[in-house]
């Protein structure tokens, strides 16, 4: 019998101050992007498991690896994560751009990977991605303008494309 | 002859200046420690080291945001005019992210990844042997596959590009200037022999004209006999003598005498 793999997303995001996302707001300013409004990063995951979804969800965010409660958001699904889940009641005001970033040839974070597997029995886990999902909001302009310059953006500064691909994900 | 007078350039979470200033100091030239928004003027000075540490923390990628700096721009005009730069570890971050190094298409051509090592994630040290291979302002003094012993500190130190076709050209052009190799020369590439997974064991790559390197490696952290483990030394003279490290510093100086001052 074949044994059918779910495809979970992870998004974790600081409940205190991020200073990597206040750094980079404060140098694209200084690059001259003066329309960008606010930046977030959040640490993304994703999880092709064997097992039940529910179990799975349950356990990974209480063991402390992925999310500390203490400093921690987290938004869980199973499947794409809806953009309107981790960028919130912001979307109502539009020119949002949510840009994941992940690592090119699927190298997996074996440190973290391993302490799931092996110390914690998530034995389901068949396959991890980590990347780094940033959201631009723009305070005007269009949807194929901020576009545009999300994508200039991520080249600019938050991709180095001889190791890393983005994508623009859906604001919906 | 003056004294070649280096700048050492230091980002907020630079932590090599130090040892960086001290081995250019005993290779012969003078040393000063300029901040990043120093109003120095950087025309004064004939060369340059951008050293290790943790240049804003590698927020968003080590070396990213201090490529974006205006001192970077003045760095690159100046390495125009010939004048030698070496960035080292976090320095040689910096030197690719700025695209400077290979410098070949003015963008940005390489990326110093995150290490591939089959036991540890990211951050990882240990000593290394260094092969001195192609020809540039900092290894002049080195013979031909001269082989030394050097440290590596690093969690993004794996070179790497998309372009298939510019590993063969800086191997053409003479732009790798120091490979991974073990104890006896040969260059192996897997790990330990290969620290981070970097393409082709590459260690160090300099620009076309040979006068700007950037090394993962630490020549400053071997340039003292006294640095080098498992060394015998006798006493504290030979401890405190010039380990191959040197060299590179040493080159350096013979690079801005012969090239610059002449």
């Amino acid at each position: 019998m074949i044994k059918m793999t779910t495809v979970v997303e992870i998004i974790v995001e600081f409940k205190i101050p991020d200073t990597t996302a206040i750094t980079t707001y404060h140098l694209l300013y200084k690059l001259g992007y003066k329309n960008l409004r606010k930046l977030s990063r959040m640490e993304y995951y994703r999880f092709s498991i064997a097992g039940d979804f529910r179990e799975f969800t349950n356990k990974i965010v209480k063991v402390d690896v992925l999310v500390n409660a203490n400093k921690h958001n987290y938004f869980i699904q199973k499947n794409v994560l809806s953009a309107k889940h981790f960028l919130g009641d912001d979307l109502s005001i539009g020119g949002i751009m949510p840009i994941l970033v992940l690592v090119k040839n699927d190298i997996p974070d074996k440190g973290v990977l391993s302490v799931l597997k092996n110390r914690l029995g998530f034995e389901q886990i068949k396959r991890m991605e980590k990347g780094i999902l940033w959201g631009l909001y723009f305070d005007e302009g269009d949807n194929n303008s901020t576009m545009n310059i999300s994508r200039e953006i991520a080249r600019r500064l938050l991709v180095n494309e001889n190791y890393q691909s983005f994508e623009v994900r859906s604001r919906m | 002859m003056p004294s070649p007078k280096i700048a050492v350039i230091m980002f907020p979470g630079t932590n090599c200046e130090q040892e960086s200033a001290r081995a250019v100091i005993s290779a012969g030239m003078t040393a000063e420690i300029i901040r990043w928004n120093s109003p120095a003027k950087l025309d004064d000075y004939d060369g340059f080291v951008l050293p290790g540490g943790f240049s804003y923390e590698d927020r968003i990628r080590a070396g990213i945001i201090a490529a974006q700096e205006s001192i970077m721009s003045d760095i690159k005009r100046l390495a125009d005019l010939g004048k030698p730069v070496i960035g080292i570890c976090n320095g040689a971050q910096i030197l690719v992210e700025s695209g400077i190094i290979p410098g070949l298409k003015n963008k940005v051509e390489m990326a110093l990844a995150p290490n591939i090592n089959p036991f540890v994630s990211g951050y990882y040290c240990t000593w290394v042997y260094l092969r001195s291979t192609g020809k540039s302002a900092f290894n002049s003094l080195f013979s031909p596959n001269e082989i030394f012993p050097v440290p590596v500190a690093h969690g993004e130190g794996r070179f790497v590009t998309r372009d298939k076709e510019l590993i063969e050209t800086l191997k053409k052009n003479n732009q790798i200037i120091f490979w991974y190799c073990d104890g006896s020369g040969e260059v192996i590439e897997k790990f330990p022999i290969n620290p981070n997974g970097s393409s082709y064991n590459i260690a160090a790559v300099s620009n076309e004209k040979g006068n700007v390197l950037a090394i993962m490696p630490h020549p400053e952290r071997a340039s003292f006999k006294r640095q080098i483990p498992n060394l015998v030394k006798r006493d504290i003279q030979e401890a405190e003598s010039h380990a191959e490290g040197i060299k590179v510093f040493e080159s350096m100086k013979l690079y801005i005498e012969s090239q610059l001052f002449s």
